[in-house]
């Protein structure tokens, strides 16, 4: 990364954090329309009850958006924040590597990259073991 | 014929699951005639040129929310009738008050059954 993250502008961070809300959001909306064609057919109480939880879920996820955004609004411009600690819980490399700033979704990686292309720490320390 | 063959309503939710489920409510009480809108914005459009006997709402949708939809409907006279039912799964008291003060007929809370529905239902048209 050629930015230097231990002194980002928040509200960059902010548009970061929003951007990967409203990811989640589209996850979400994928995940509906293939469960739709689920209530065509009469559905046990529990899952009618879960399937409500989508509509519940994404409001939640507008929610916090809107705070987010509210915030990166509300907040001096030229406040800087070093979010090496907000980097070090996210576990999924994609999301770091695009709160870092990079675009990166293994998703559109071919099986070729995704085998080959540079293995986590965890993994390439285990290969001492065989 | 009942009332339950003769009622219309719109059913009015963003959400393509949450529509699906309101109609399978229905389906299951009974009711033979109802639409469903993804927008409110154009289901106030359609219920100005085809006003329906009840308006089945969700609260929280992009660009025109449930009590948003319910204000307009109240403010227009070919409108201003329609029975008012809104579903939420967060009943504040603000939406609530709010509400109550543009004429709601009646609120579900989220998660419905459709034992809930048609209660909500039969306390703004009467037994079904």
């Amino acid at each position: 990364m050629s930015q230097d993250i231990a002194n980002l502008p928040v509200p960059i961070v902010m548009d970061r954090i929003d951007a990967e809300l409203r990811r989640c959001r589209s996850l979400l909306e994928r995940i509906e329309e293939e469960v739709l064609p689920l209530v065509s057919h009469p559905i046990a109480p529990t899952l009618r009850a879960a399937l409500q939880d989508i509509d519940l879920l994404s409001q939640c996820l507008d929610d916090i958006s809107r705070s987010v955004m509210g915030v990166a609004h509300a907040i001096d411009p030229q406040a800087k924040l070093d979010i090496a600690a907000l980097l070090a819980s996210i576990r999924l490399q994609d999301m770091r590597i695009r709160l870092e700033g990079g675009q990166y979704d293994s998703r559109k990686l071919t099986q070729k990259e995704e085998m080959f292309d540079a293995p986590p720490p965890a993994i390439a320390a285990a290969s001492f073991l065989f | 014929m009942s009332l339950k063959e003769n009622l219309r309503i719109m059913v009015v939710d963003d959400m393509s699951v949450s529509r699906a489920l309101i109609a399978q409510s229905l389906d299951e009480i009974g009711i033979k005639h109802y639409v469903t809108e993804n927008d409110a914005k154009v289901a106030l459009g359609k219920l100005a040129a085809n006003p329906v006997h009840l308006v089945i709402s969700d609260m929280n949708m992009p660009g025109m929310n449930g009590l948003q939809l319910l204000r307009a409907l109240r403010s227009a006279k070919t409108t201003q009738r329609i029975g008012f039912i809104l579903i939420t799964g967060t009943p504040s008291p603000e939406i609530i008050r709010e509400g109550q003060q543009l004429g709601l007929n009646n609120m579900v809370r989220k998660p419905f059954t459709s034992a809930t529905v048609k209660a909500a239902i039969e306390s703004v048209v009467g037994k079904l």
